[in-house]
């Protein structure tokens, strides 16, 4: 099957199989930043944007990506060239493992973009659905409600 | 990767979509949050419905409808602080989840931890649902479970509350209660074997209705069935003073 959408600001044509989700096909193209947590959509590891909303591409079925925006983490900032909401975790110290980190920093982008001064209540909610098992969510709240 | 699919149709009709949609193998696909992380080894056919089921929230006159393709953050946006709001915010911790859950995946998955889905029984909404080779409408209450849902439809009118009992927070609630000032009907859901509703006047539960009761719940590690009895009672004085 073919479909077509822009992937982190190109045109991508895209062949997949019936069954292969977003979060597959994202990490087909090296696109190492989408994690593994679960794929039953309970970890937010894999966290991509769609159209400016932070959802879960484990879940995503790539038929349904036809036309869409999508974009990772790897369309904010670079190693030598970070977005500032990547300079303000590390800032924080609100990256330790890192796994969760790309999936964090890509819902706080989703808010931030709808709403450009959340309260800390507004980035516990953004933030409930991305998991993280070492730094916890005192530092990554910290690093957003700094912006 | 779901390595059972190995269709994906994307019918022109909801009459087309309900052709293919006879037989165990093929299944009718919304927002996908359910099926996608179930994957069912079963479901080889993805009849994806997305493009025949309206995704807006319109309100005309003393009506309002939501088309069954609205995800829940939609309807938390849309209805804001309003009981709607508040309960489809409630339904999941995940905004990345709420983005993407329609509310006619929630309602055809009978969900019975969901605060929107009670809230919707309680209100007693009706749906528009394709059956057959035609659009009929029912209420929320009396689906079997048949069709295709294209429309939910209620008065802007409504007097409903809705709570929720849970270990924490984040985790579904073991027991959802929901009450229509209204009708007096009461809607009872949460980790239950489907929906329980009886009508309460002045916050009072009749013997009759002890003894659904006593049958709906069980004793399981969220506590005993007296004990969740006991919650529903408190959630019935709250709602009526
Ligand atoms: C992390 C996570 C947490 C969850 N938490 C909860 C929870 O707390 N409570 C809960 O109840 N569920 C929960 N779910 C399950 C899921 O989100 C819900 O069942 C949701 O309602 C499914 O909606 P959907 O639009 O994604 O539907 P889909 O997954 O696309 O479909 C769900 C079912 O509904 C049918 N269907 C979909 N749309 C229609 C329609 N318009 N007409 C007729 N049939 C239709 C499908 O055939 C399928 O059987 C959770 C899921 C995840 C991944
Ligand atoms: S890997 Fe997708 S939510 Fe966990
Ligand atoms: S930093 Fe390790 S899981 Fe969050």
């Amino acid at each position: 099957m073919k479909v077509t959408f822009t992937l982190n600001g190109k045109e991508t044509k895209a062949e997949f199989a019936p069954g292969e989700t977003l979060f597959h096909y994202l990490r087909s193209q090296e696109i190492y930043s989408v994690k593994n947590g679960c794929e039953l959509g309970e970890c937010g590891a894999c966290t991509a944007l769609v159209d400016n909303k932070a959802q879960n591409s484990c879940l995503i079925m790539m038929h349904t990506v036809e036309g869409k925006k999508i974009e990772t983490v790897e369309n904010l900032g670079s190693k030598n060239n970070l977005h500032h909401l990547q300079q303000k975790f590390l800032d924080e110290g609100a990256v330790q493992c890192g796994y969760c980190t790309p999936g964090m920093i890509l819902a706080s982008e989703a808010l931030l973009r709808e709403n450009k001064q959340p309260s800390t209540e507004d980035i516990r909610d953004a933030l409930a659905g991305n998991l993280c098992r070492c730094t916890g969510y005192v530092k990554p709240i910290k690093a957003v409600s700094h912006e | 990767m779901w390595a059972s699919i190995q269709n994906i149709e994307q019918p022109a009709t909801l009459l087309e979509a309900n052709k293919l949609n006879d037989n165990k193998n093929s299944v009718l696909f919304s927002g996908g949050t359910y099926l996608v992380a179930q994957k069912s080894k079963e479901v080889h056919t993805l009849i994806d419905i997305n493009h025949l089921i309206a995704s807006k929230i319109a309100e005309e006159g003393e009506q309002i409808s939501i088309g069954a393709g609205v995800t829940l953050q939609q309807m938390e946006g849309h209805f804001d602080k309003d009981v709607i709001g508040r309960s489809a915010h409630q339904s999941c911790y995940s905004k990345n989840i709420r983005n993407q859950r329609t509310i006619g995946g929630e309602i055809a998955q009978k969900s019975t931890t969901s605060q929107i889905n009670v809230l919707l029984h309680a209100i007693n909404v009706n749906l528009k649902v394709f059956v057959n080779d035609r659009t009929t409408e029912v209420d929320i209450n009396s689906w079997d479970g048949e069709g295709i849902i294209s429309e939910i439809v209620f008065a802007k009118d409504r007097n409903v509350d809705v709570k929720g009992y849970s270990v924490i927070p984040s985790a579904p609630p073991f027991i959802v209660v929901g009450y229509n000032y209204t009708t007096k009907m009461c809607v009872i859901g949460g980790r239950t074997n489907g929906f329980a509703n009886f009508v309460v006047e002045d916050g009072k539960i009749d013997e009759a209705v002890e003894e659904k009761l006593a049958e709906f719940f069980a004793d399981d590690h969220h506590g005993s069935c007296n004990y969740k009895r006991h919650l529903v009672k408190v959630a019935l004085r709250d709602f009526t003073g």
